[in-house]
């Protein structure tokens, strides 16, 4: 009975000071807060596909794609995905029969793996931006190196040369061109390594946002490193917009979603057959810019 | 002894519920205290648009520098950013003046200095000024200005407005905060996107 009567004035009482907060007005609706908005496309979706090629150094002509990912961002609710396509994907290309995916960017560049990509997934993109491994690098040591955390250690001395024991790094130009391109290391081979692409994206979306916290000039200087060595089909006002747009995102409202693949061979090549599930994957990406 | 140990456990009994009731007490007092601390900024305020005092407040300080620029600027490059700068400047003055001190100047100030993208949206997000305080005036006014080199087309800000009114016959600080970003088109620098934030200071 004591206990009960204890537990009924505590009750009481809370209850007496929320309903004293909940009748000021104020309670509800404190102090002005962040607002933030920025351009709006048309249809509240944007989509970028990102592309890493395998040209070591100077043009990337003739290359292959070592990296190829979605990069989808809701406007309207600032979530997204990055949606990641194995460099062996077995997947028609517009002009040239079924092949690798990679071949699209040897075939046509960027815009033939483009629209290799937007036949395959209904996806509408917006732009494009390439980086060689030069390129890569370069842009790292301009940005003064990544923060990641790595939950196993990387070693691949003999492929990428990546050597690097579990736990955060921050990763300069080599080590992270290293990381990026290791698929030795990890028993998913070339599904974990385009997982692990993914996850270095959000982690400089990361650091964007808290060099942006410090300084809004930050993303003028991050432009001006993309700008100097990737290349892209943007104007500098919509990369302008964009940067703005990725720095209101926060890496936890994106997600990191590799298409759902099964292993196999065509000939003497080892590829992976993207599966029917994908499609559902796409619809939604399609339809949200969300994963 | 034996009438003294009943009440004895009565009141160890009681402690925890004496204790979270004295801290419910304790944590409404703070917040309700807390609340009359911060009693003037509202975005839900639908007073009259009325302005600051412009003609006490504080000068302006403000600095320009070039930003991404792969090595020094050239001759050349330093004239471009010269002139920019002080373009940007007046643009980020201009409607951080509108924004901070005088909200009834924020329609023509959007309309000449936003885009028309992001114009609606600032039109929605401009705080309005506390309702009944007087003697509103800018004790601060600082501004930070990257411009985007080699082409100085692009330009981000960061500004901030210390705020001082009377209120209920005390003093009240705020500061304002914007984010401002910026492009240049047919020669005339816009705001493309904006990230406004007020707090008020104790």
């Amino acid at each position: 009975m004591i206990k009960r009567s204890a537990a009924l004035i505590a009750v009481i009482t809370l209850l007496a000071s929320g309903m004293v907060l909940t009748a000021t007005p104020e309670a509800a609706e404190l102090l002005v807060g962040r607002v933030h908005s920025s351009f709006q496309p048309t249809d509240g979706k944007v989509f970028v596909l990102v592309i890493g090629n395998d040209a070591r150094s100077g043009n990337p002509l003739n290359s292959r794609s070592d990296a190829i990912h979605i990069v989808g961002i809701n406007t309207e609710t600032m979530r997204g995905g990055i949606l990641n396509f194995p460099r062996d994907s077995w997947v028609p290309i517009p002009g040239y029969g079924t092949s690798k995916i990679n071949e699209a960017l040897y075939h046509g560049g960027p815009d033939l793996l483009a629209q290799t990509l937007e036949n395959m997934t209904g996806i509408r993109l917006d732009y494009w931006v390439m980086v060689g491994f030069e390129d890569f690098r370069n842009i790292i040591k301009g940005l003064g190196g990544v923060k990641v955390h790595l939950p196993t250690a990387v070693y691949d001395p003999s492929g990428s040369g990546a050597r690097l024991p579990a736990g955060t790094h921050t990763l300069g130009g080599h080590q992270s061109l290293a990381y990026v391109r290791t698929r030795h290391s990890f028993g998913g081979g070339d599904i974990t390594r385009t997982t692990n692409q993914a996850g270095f994206l959000l982690a400089l979306l990361k650091k964007l946002r808290g060099e942006m916290q410090k300084s809004p000039a930050a993303l003028l200087r991050w432009i001006s490193i993309t700008q100097r060595y990737a290349r892209y089909d943007m104007s500098a006002d919509e990369m302008l917009r964009l940067g703005v747009v990725a720095s209101e995102m926060k890496p936890r409202n994106m997600g990191n979603v590799t298409v759902p693949v099964s292993i196999g061979t065509v000939g003497a090549a080892s590829v992976v057959f993207i599966t029917s599930s994908a499609s559902s994957v796409y619809a939604r990406f399609r339809e949200t810019g969300e994963l | 002894m034996s009438s003294i140990a009943p009440s004895a456990r009565l009141g160890w009994r009681l402690l925890p519920a004496v204790i979270a009731a004295a801290v419910a007490v304790i944590a409404a007092s703070l917040l309700i205290g807390a609340l009359r601390d911060h009693p003037i900024l509202h975005r839900s305020e639908s007073g009259p648009a009325v302005g600051a005092d412009v003609a006490t407040a504080a000068l302006w300080h403000t600095d320009s520098f070039p930003v991404g620029a792969s090595g020094h600027l050239s001759k050349k490059e330093r004239v471009r950013f010269d002139v920019q700068k002080e373009r940007v400047r007046v643009t980020v003055r201009d409607l951080s003046d509108a924004l901070a001190l005088d909200p009834g100047r924020m329609p023509d100030a959007v309309e000449r200095l936003v885009t028309k993208a992001a114009a609606p949206a600032l039109l929605k997000a401009a705080p309005s000024m506390p309702k009944d305080a007087t003697e509103i005036t800018a004790i601060k006014r600082t501004g930070r200005i990257g411009l985007q080199a080699p082409r100085f087309a692009a330009a981000a800000a960061e500004v901030n407005v210390i705020m001082q009114a009377s209120f209920e016959g005390r003093i009240v600080k705020w500061r304002n905060h914007f984010d401002l970003w910026l492009e240049r088109a047919d020669g005339e620098w816009r705001v493309i996107a904006f990230d406004l934030d007020r707090t008020q200071l104790r």
